[in-house]
């Protein structure tokens, strides 16, 4: 009995459950991609200083306004892949967009295969479908690009894509703030639990307070933008267009 | 005798409540395959949706190519009236090869290929394609969760008792059929 419960039993547990970690591990194969480093990411180096900030405004315009996340990201190369399954992959993992709301754009360019796409997040194909996002390409992306002026094909791209959507005909305008009064009790809530731990226990707070020091520093750190949080969640299917010049 | 006899009771009842959890999750991971699936209908049923239209685009300049239409016209049919995963996967993989042909005949009409509606259609085609295939990549992993989990002992004892299939069927891309809606520009 004494055996049974004290070495069988772990065991047996172990194979039992073993397989699952390897069924339950996240679906997706994805690349070494990196990470977001603000609303614009510039991995093929093209883009100047001015560039990038008038396309980060651009951006963070647009969310401030219509909690649209946009995401503008040009590639050395798109590792073999076709224009559509990078910018979905890109989608997936960086997971542009509010998650209720699935209101992500991401305007990739892939300069060495002259290749460029708007992938369009669920939430968003109503007003934004994928002739329009073909035709936004090609009247405002292509002509630039073929004479070789890639960023002014970006820019006037993103300029028009911000003018559709904080357009006030647009459906889709900032969601009023339902969820604030809550949030800003919450938030009175978790600092009253901080000053009765403060009162209460002071060396504990200040354990605290150290430990998540040293964890601060990774979040949010890119402030050039004009407050770049990270994207919330959303998701895309393949909505959008592409184009080659 | 009454220790084994317990013994024997607490090995019944331990993997029972295994049977019970192993049960549990293939609930779920059959309950995400047909969510997969139902992703992929969506999908597909928008392309049907385009398609009356484009056909009619098409017929404008080109009235006399009537094969195109009809199989086009054809395979449509035959993608509503299909009922389980498989048929409708081969009634789509038959029209996407006939949409295919349609888009090669409206190549040699420059009047049709400048087209501004025609043009439209064309890009919302290329998108759905693009959809159907962003779709069935989801669910194929699904189903090979699914089906991963199902042939793994004990599960696949698991699944023999309950109503559940023990392989789910991929929904495989034709490469060909997959390239020819490919719009150039």
């Amino acid at each position: 009995m004494r055996f049974f419960k004290f070495h069988i039993f772990p065991l047996f547990i172990l194979f039992f459950l073993g397989p699952w970690s390897l069924v339950l591990s996240p679906r997706s194969v994805v690349w070494a991609l990196p990470s977001p480093q603000g609303y614009v990411n510039d991995f093929a180096s093209i883009l100047n200083q001015d560039t990038k900030r008038t396309l980060e405004n651009l951006a963070s315009r647009l969310e401030k306004e219509t909690s649209i996340e946009l995401a503008i990201i040009t590639v050395p190369s798109l590792e073999g892949e076709t224009v559509e399954d990078y910018a979905v992959k890109l989608f997936e993992t960086w997971k542009i967009g509010k998650k209720e709301r699935d209101n992500g754009l991401l305007f990739l360019v892939a300069p060495n295969e002259r290749k460029a796409r708007i992938e369009v997040g669920y939430g968003l194909e109503g007003i934004l479908n994928d002739a329009k996002a073909t035709r936004f390409l090609r009247d405002y992306f292509v002509p630039q690009a073929k004479a070789n002026n890639i960023p002014a094909g970006i820019i006037d791209t993103v300029t028009a894509l911000n003018d559709l959507f904080t357009n006030p005909a647009s459906a889709e305008r900032a969601p009023p703030k339902k969820s604030s009064k809550l949030q800003s009790i919450f938030t009175l809530l978790i600092i009253l639990i901080f000053i009765i731990l403060f009162i209460r226990h002071p060396k504990l707070f200040l354990a605290m307070l150290l430990t998540s020091g040293s964890r601060g520093s990774s979040f949010g750190g890119f402030g050039g933008g004009g407050g770049f949080g990270g994207f919330g969640g959303g998701s895309s299917g393949g909505g959008g267009g592409s184009v080659g010049w | 005798m009454k220790k084994t006899l317990w013994i024997v009771l607490a090995v019944v009842v331990i993997v029972a409540l295994m049977g019970v959890g192993k049960y549990n999750q293939i609930v779920k991971l059959n309950q995400g395959v047909q969510e997969g699936w139902s992703q992929v209908e969506n999908v597909l049923q928008r392309r049907n949706d385009l398609i009356p239209n484009l056909v009619e685009t098409v017929k404008g300049y080109a009235a006399h190519e009537q094969k195109v239409f009809i199989d086009v016209t054809e395979a449509r049919a035959k993608v509503g009236q299909a009922q389980t995963i498989p048929d409708k996967i081969a009634a789509n993989d038959q029209l996407t090869a006939a949409l295919g042909r349609l888009l090669v005949v409206a190549e040699n009409y420059p009047q049709l290929k400048a087209n501004e509606n025609f043009l439209a259609l064309q890009d919302e085609l290329a998108g759905t394609e693009n959809r159907i295939s962003v779709e069935r990549r989801r669910f194929n992993e699904q189903v090979n969760a699914y089906n991963t989990f199902a042939q793994q002992f004990p599960n696949n004892i698991v699944v023999r008792f309950t109503v559940f299939p023990k392989q789910q069927v991929y929904f495989k891309a034709e490469e060909a059929a997959k390239e020819v809606p490919k719009v150039k520009f």
